[in-house]
């Protein structure tokens, strides 16, 4: 027996792989690399009956399908989808194959030349996919005292060879298709949530109609929010290469867990033998939680296939029209609304249309669910919510903007009640709001702080309230007015508010799981294990360790690296946000001050969510407290008609946001002001508007800390439009919306 | 086509199609300072400088950069001039991403040596155009600002050296 040398030997459990690299993957090359393109499907339906390959060069190759050494599955949560379109294409511009090669243009110059021709779905087609779907027809051959009916069997003979045979007598077997074909898949509902309270729950046709009826007002509309941000960051794509057994893959994943299996499964080799590696994503259109993934795998199959580095990056063009952040939808409102203002009932539709797949349609509709009502609280509420399959391309998760389509809606409706009432908008919010938290009649409660003090605030930096009367006394005198040549600037001004819930309990995957350590080591230094967050995110919490373990920032250091058995099991950005990691740091933080005098260093302290925390939502009820921390913010928008060119401007924008205990006052501030530049890409089609006079404002408490970066696009995009809906004496239903329908509209007024 | 230029203080001939966009041929020689963004000249992310003037690398065939000096964001960090502009992004606390870094940097550098004195609107006429994935047109307009007093402060500084 060899005797102990005395010097610790790490075991392969305990070796750490650093997750994440400070590269960019379009920035990766290895000698020999090879690049990729890939091949889309034409058109949105059908069933693909051959693709002609032209004479493919020295070194470069197609893999297809049938080519995958695995499965030719993603799954992910409760979907699957396919690596590559085996057969029915379920969209446009679905994967069918990769090509690689060593010269780019010519790989791509090479995907353009291949035909894929297919069956469009139509009757005849739809019918031959049922066929398919039937057993061969058993061919029994006569006895031999029978004479055999020549002419039948030949026929049959002929029906098989041109595998048209059918037999209706034999029973078909029930054999369950892969994926769905597009007929099937077309408008299917993937996810549903019906919330119905007070009288709407009494399941009544006569009683719903009746709180309409006896109202003052019955105020109903349809509104659309299907802004989606114009994004110049690295597009879409992977880098794959094998070395010594194990295939490294870089691409920006937020998920790298997930990843890892999913390559597992399609290249039928053990999760050891891969090597995931999150690479910088430039921007929050990055996909990589999900669509992303299916890129990666597609990458690394093409490099297991080769042996030899490939990249595939997705060109401008794909990553606009496959890539699509967001999810479009639209949502119906309805109120039941007294003289005074206050709201008695509301009924909401929501219905979203997920493309042709999306493993997170549940959580976002119940997103959208909860944030139908804002924080108001409304005695009897209906909301139906659906959200809808389509032949569009597979969409995904992105927190900035999973609830902002619902505060869209109900925001904009509050400002249309306010001006059917004649109530100002700021009161018509304060009387629906609860005062006190044992008349709360919603199935949803939020720890929203100040309320009062962020309406007050936006309401006096912003003059609202004299604006607000003055614009409407101006829309009315232009109303009819010939005189344009003297006319005074059309302008109106909007009001908005939203909360921002993070750490969503109602996910089942991945609710709770957020965990962090930090460790005192022996040279007093303090080591954060996590993913590094965002370099705003990175100061705030060196800042934290620092205040509380009373040592220079420099001594702090975060370290991406995990232990590979315990490798993050969620996404990154949602599920581990700043609100509830920050807090576990906190609590680390204090109990390695506490616990430092006496212990033996490295002293190392790990927190998760307690199971008590997530009790506060009850999941099968679907009521209670649905986030871990909600900040809350109200927005004032200003806006400007040109009279003569009805070009808009944005006189000013005022931002007041209550989000607890403020951890950095400059990173918050910059934070709001770079998501504000952002949404001012999107209000209408094809313009940037600029906008100099931006004023935020924080409404300080020791509450705990939450997320900002996604409110200002559920609360601007709301008050941009209320406020040109009062410029132009128009409802506008519609964001983005374009230049042609502000002209058309303003050149009515 | 071999098309003769002086990359980063370097004579070197390139070997390109005339028609390849100058961004392709420039990574192709491994200088991943530019970076492919919006592919229409708006978002900043490809800028190099060409005959010391800031341009969208992204829309310029490589065939008009025959002759030309060509700088980009690897050579150009060598600078004091990047110096001056880096510890000003520092102050106004800038990220550098590491994805638009050519367009920031090179529009502050444009603005810093064409302007003696620098005023808000003047910079944000500059640099509104920037499709930025990190950085708020205001806090770049405070970074270019502060760089300003950077580099005042050590031209002043050289100028005493030599008194």
């Amino acid at each position: 027996m060899p005797k102990s040398t005395g010097k610790k030997v790490r075991s392969q459990k305990n070796i750490r792989i650093p997750l994440q690299v400070h590269d960019y993957y379009t920035d990766c090359s290895r000698a020999g690399m090879l690049y990729a393109a890939l091949i889309r499907s034409p058109a949105a339906s059908g069933t693909i009956t051959n693709i002609s390959i032209p004479q493919m060069p020295d070194g470069y190759f197609l893999y297809t399908a049938r080519d995958i050494p695995g499965d030719n599955i993603v799954h992910t949560l409760n979907s699957d989808t396919p690596v590559f379109c085996a057969d029915c294409v379920s969209y446009f511009g679905e994967p069918i194959g990769i090509i690689v090669g060593p010269d780019e243009s010519e790989v791509y110059e090479l995907t353009s030349e291949i035909e894929v021709t297919f069956d469009s779905s139509t009757l005849e087609s739809a019918l031959e996919s049922v066929a398919k779907k039937y057993t061969r027809p058993v061919i029994r051959i006569p006895d031999s005292g029978q004479k055999p009916d020549s002419k039948r069997i030949s026929e049959i003979t002929r029906a098989l060879n041109s595998g048209t045979a059918l037999n209706p007598q034999a029973s078909p077997l029930p054999v369950k298709p892969l994926f769905p074909s597009a007929a099937e898949k077309s408008s299917a509902i993937t996810a549903q949530r019906i919330v119905k309270t007070g009288i709407f729950s009494e399941d009544r046709q006569n009683a719903s109609d009746d709180v309409f009826k006896s109202a003052d007002f019955d105020i109903a509309e349809t509104w659309i929010q299907d802004t989606e941000q114009p994004s110049w960051a690295e597009t879409n794509g992977a880098f794959c290469f094998m070395e010594n057994g194990i295939i490294n893959i870089f691409t920006p994943t937020q998920w790298p867990n997930y990843l890892r299996k999913a390559v597992s499964h399609s290249l039928n080799i053990a999760e050891d033998k891969i090597s995931i590696r999150e690479t910088n994503s430039s921007g929050h259109t990055a996909n990589g939680i999900w669509r992303n993934a299916t890129l990666a795998i597609q990458t690394a199959v093409a490099a297991y296939l080769t042996g030899k580095p490939v990249k595939l990056t997705l060109s401008r063009e794909e990553h606009q029209k496959y890539m699509k952040s967001g999810v479009p939808g639209k949502v119906h409102c309805r109120t039941a609304v007294m003289k005074d203002g206050s709201i008695t009932a509301m009924q909401v539709d929501i219905v979203t249309d997920v493309g042709a797949c999306n493993p997170f349609a549940q959580e976002i509709l119940d997103r959208l669910v909860i944030a139908a009502c804002n924080i108001y609280n409304v005695p009897n509420i209906c909301i139906t919510a659906k959200a809808v399959t389509s032949a569009n391309p597979p969409t995904s998760i992105f927190p900035e903007t999973t609830d902002s389509q619902s505060f869209f809606a109900v925001e904009n409706h509050l400002q249309l009640i306010a001006a059917e009432t004649n109530i100002l908008p700021l009161d018509i919010r304060l009387k629906n709001i609860c005062q006190d938290p044992k008349d709360i009649k919603m199935p949803f409660a939020f720890r929203t702080g100040k309320v009062e003090n962020v309406f007050l605030n936006v309401i006096t930096m912003s003059d609202f309230n004299r604006k607000y009367t003055t614009f409407r006394i101006d829309a009315k005198q232009h109303r009819g007015s010939e005189d344009t040549f003297f006319a005074l600037p059309l302008r109106g001004i909007g009001l908005a508010c939203a909360f921002d819930g993070s750490g969503y309990f109602g996910n089942d995957t991945f609710s709770g799981n957020q965990k962090i350590a930090v460790t005192l080591e022996t040279d007093n230094t303090v080591t954060i294990h996590s993913l590094v967050p965002s370099p705003a995110v990175s100061e705030i919490w060196i800042k934290t360790v620092s205040t509380i373990l009373k040592i220079p920032s420099s001594s702090v250091t975060i370290t991406p690296d995990m232990e590979l058995n315990d490798a993050i099991p969620i996404p990154d950005n949602i599920y581990s946000n700043i609100s509830i990691m920050t807090q576990l740091l906190n609590n680390c933080c204090l109990e390695i001050e506490k616990k430092k005098a006496d212990a033996v260093l490295p002293l190392t302290v790990k927190k998760g969510l307690t199971p008590s925390m997530k009790k506060l939502w009850n999941k099968s009820d679907f009521r209670g407290i649905p986030f871990h921390t909600t900040s809350f913010g109200a927005a004032v928008v200003e806006t400007e008609l040109d009279p003569y060119t009805f070009q808009e401007q944005i006189k000013g924008i005022w931002i007041v946001i209550d989000c607890g205990r403020i951890l950095s006052t400059r990173a918050a501030e910059n934070t709001i002001r770079l998501s504000v530049q952002q949404e001012l890409r999107q209000l209408v089609a094809d313009e940037t508007i600029i906008c100099d006079s931006i004023h935020i404002s924080f409404v300080q408490s020791e509450a705990n800390p939450g997320q900002i970066g996604e409110l200002v696009h559920c609360i601007v995009p709301a008050a941009f439009s209320s406020a040109l809906s009062q410029a132009l004496g128009f409802r506008i239903r519609k964001l983005p919306c374009t230049a042609e329908t502000i002209y058309s509209q303003g050149v009515k007024v | 086509m071999k098309i003769p230029v002086t990359l980063n203080d370097t004579k070197i001939v390139l070997e390109a199609e005339p028609g390849d966009k100058l961004l392709n041929v420039l990574r192709r020689q491994n200088l991943l300072s530019v970076k492919c963004g919006c592919s229409k000249g708006h978002c900043g992310a490809c800028t190099v400088l060409l005959d010391g003037k800031p341009v969208p690398s992204c829309i310029v065939p490589v065939a008009l950069s025959r002759d030309s000096k060509i700088t980009t964001l690897e050579y150009f960090s060598k600078s004091e001039e990047y110096q001056d502009i880096l510890s000003g992004f520092k102050k106004a606390g800038i990220t550098m991403c590491g994805f638009c870094n050519a367009g920031k940097v090179f529009s502050a550098w444009h603005i810093l040596s064409t302007s003696m004195k620098p005023d808000r609107k003047m910079i944000c006429e500059e640099v509104q155009h920037l499709s930025l994935c990190c950085t708020n047109t205001d806090i770049l307009i405070n970074g270019i600002l502060y760089a300003f007093d950077f580099k005042v402060q050590r031209m002043g500084a050289q100028k005493n050296a030599k008194n």
